[in-house]
């Protein structure tokens, strides 16, 4: 019985790679789920299964579901020739879904558990690199990047380029700026980095309170008040908001540089194996 | 002679009788069992793997299963196999919230299933949703329901929402005159209907004509009559500031001045474009209101079906 039920599971399975390997993704991803559904007690051939149906999620660019597919292995009976792969590939899409944390839990169960694999930790060191990056974890990046320097024969005085930044990250503090635009108008939003808006909030409000002044001056009391005045204030409060939108939106653009030139090294040399 | 002493006595004859007959009806049985046409074991095939995948809440993969099964046995089926059929891939779409797709495969389960009553509800409950009130009311007028009070009760339940949606109150009074209030699965329901009911009967029915009018007496009364008070605040401040400026310019600079002209025709824009909002506004608040109802009146319209059919 159990015999006739893998050649189920194995007619399936070949089935589903055929349809892989024309791309039918779709049908294929369905293909290995019938395949793993048939596969009762045939431990492997379950896991060789999850392990091609996340392919085909990741195939279409669906990383998401490719990690969550790969969650549904089961340490405990998946047999030692696949649990590479499988740990390898449910990093690399968590990392791509944009999970960072599921990616760092991934990666520190397998330094925990495996100690002693480090061929497998030395080949997930890139994607251990740029996950750190990613949650800003940068003092452990560059641990990590020196490693991967010293595996790849590298000389280590590339860290220190890469990780210039650890010094004076030049991130800018939100709630500052909205202090600095509290109080001088325009200044939060050079503090941040964006000096431009700075100078056109600065020029507005002054504007705008110099056609108040004048025409209260000239007798045009509401005029002055209303259209001078009141537009002011609107702006005052608006600057102070931008002030701190801005300097987050500045922060993401640096961080997003100092990860970009780490990332683009690292995928260099990985590229170049 | 000698076939008497060779025949075995007759209570033994018999039991051999019934031994070789049994032996035949087995024979028979496995022969049949063997005679299972492929499109059986296709369609067997191919139900379990849907149930697994109904059943690991892969339901776009689970409708994708069922529709192929659905072309690839067409006119094949037995009218059992064909309503799990429907069924199933109607619970698929159900829960992908397709609800019209789903709507069509339950409405083609036939009287015979046991699944025929479970799906002429959700099929009407689903058309409901999508306001397709006539058909949905079609649907449960056509329901034979024998004996049972509860399922009885359940149609009078759905119907009354129907017609509430569909703003016809004395249909539902009609039907929520029926109403028992002792089932403990439609209870609650049944009273929220009656309150959203009430409800309904309450919402205010006030005129765009005299927002507008009101407005151009005082900028954002009209708002304030419609219901949105702080919309009517909101709009007053700026339209009374524009207004006083534009006064001053004429008063002081003259008519003609550029300023005065200006400020005139900044003030007459906003002026004119609030009297409309708020005859506008009117009718935005009444639908808000009105989908708020609805939105509860659909969600009592669902909890019971869920309740009495056990899903």
């Amino acid at each position: 019985m159990e015999i006739k039920a893998q050649t189920t599971a194995q007619r399936f399975l070949l089935h589903a790679d055929s349809l892989f390997q024309r791309a039918a993704y779709n049908d294929a991803a369905i293909a290995f789920e019938r395949a793993i559904y048939a596969a009762e007690t045939d431990m492997e051939l379950y896991h060789y299964a999850l392990l091609q149906k996340a392919y085909t999620y990741k195939a279409t660019g669906n990383f998401t579901k490719a990690f969550n597919t790969l969650q549904r292995t089961d340490a405990a009976t998946m047999p030692d020739s696949l649990r590479g792969v499988v740990k390898y590939e449910t990093v690399l899409n968590a990392y791509l879904a944009g999970m960072f944390k599921e990616a760092e839990f991934e990666l520190l169960q397998l330094e925990h558990q495996y100690p002693n694999d480090t061929a497998q930790i030395n080949e997930l060191l890139f994607l251990k690199i740029l996950v750190q990056n990613e949650l800003q974890q940068w003092d452990n990046a560059k641990q990590s990047f020196e490693k991967y320097l010293a595996l790849h024969h590298l000389p280590p005085s590339v860290a220190e380029d890469y990780y210039a930044f650890i010094k004076n990250p030049r991130l800018r503090n939100p709630e500052k700026a909205r202090t600095l635009s509290t109080f001088m108008p325009g200044v939060g939003q050079i503090y941040g980095g964006n000096i431009g808006q700075g100078l056109i909030s600065l020029g507005l409000q002054l504007g705008l309170l110099g056609f108040g002044a004048y025409n209260i001056w000239q007798g045009y009391y509401i005029t002055g008040f209303a259209s001078g005045l009141a537009l002011f204030q609107a702006f005052y409060f608006g600057g102070i908001e931008n002030a701190e939108a801005a300097t987050i939106r500045k922060n993401k653009e640096k961080i997003a540089r100092y990860n970009g030139r780490v990332r683009f090294f690292v995928l260099e040399v990985e590229g170049g194996e | 002679m000698t076939m008497n002493t060779d025949r075995p006595p007759d209570g033994l004859w018999s039991v051999v009788r019934v031994v070789s007959l049994c032996l035949g009806f087995m024979v028979i049985c496995q022969w049949a069992a063997a005679q299972v046409s492929p499109t059986d074991s296709l369609y067997r095939q191919e139900i379990d793997f849907g149930q697994y995948l109904l059943n690991s809440q892969q339901y776009d993969d689970a409708a994708l299963v069922f529709a192929k099964l659905d072309t690839a046995t067409v006119g094949q089926l037995d009218k059992s196999q064909a309503d799990s059929l429907h069924f199933l891939n109607g619970w698929a779409y159900y829960n992908l919230k397709q609800l019209l797709p789903s709507s069509e495969q339950f409405l083609q389960v036939s009287g015979n299933s046991t699944k025929y009553h479970a799906s002429r509800f959700f099929a009407a409950y689903q058309l409901t949703y999508k306001e397709y009130y006539p058909q949905a009311a079609g649907v449960l007028n056509d329901l034979y329901l024998g004996e049972d009070s509860l399922l009885a009760e359940l149609r009078s339940l759905q119907l009354s929402g129907n017609v509430l949606l569909h703003r016809n109150y004395k249909e539902f009074e009609k039907h929520a005159n029926g109403f028992t209030y002792s089932y403990y699965q439609l209870q609650k329901e049944e009273e929220n209907l009656q309150k959203a009911y009430h409800q309904l009967m309450k919402v205010k029915r006030r005129s765009p004509f005299v927002a507008g009018l009101l407005s151009a007496v005082v900028p954002g009364l009209g708002k304030v009559y419609a219901g949105k008070p702080k919309q009517g605040i909101a709009s007053f401040f700026p339209i009374a500031l524009l207004g006083a400026q534009a006064f001053e310019n004429i008063h002081k600079r003259g008519i003609k001045n550029g300023f005065s002209i200006f400020y005139t025709g900044l003030f007459s824009v906003f002026y004119i474009g609030n009297i409309w909002g708020s005859a506008l506004s009117v009718q935005i608040k009444q639908q808000e209101r009105y989908h708020e109802i609805d939105h509860h009146i659909l969600f009592d319209l669902h909890i019971p079906l869920r309740n009495v059919f056990g899903n």
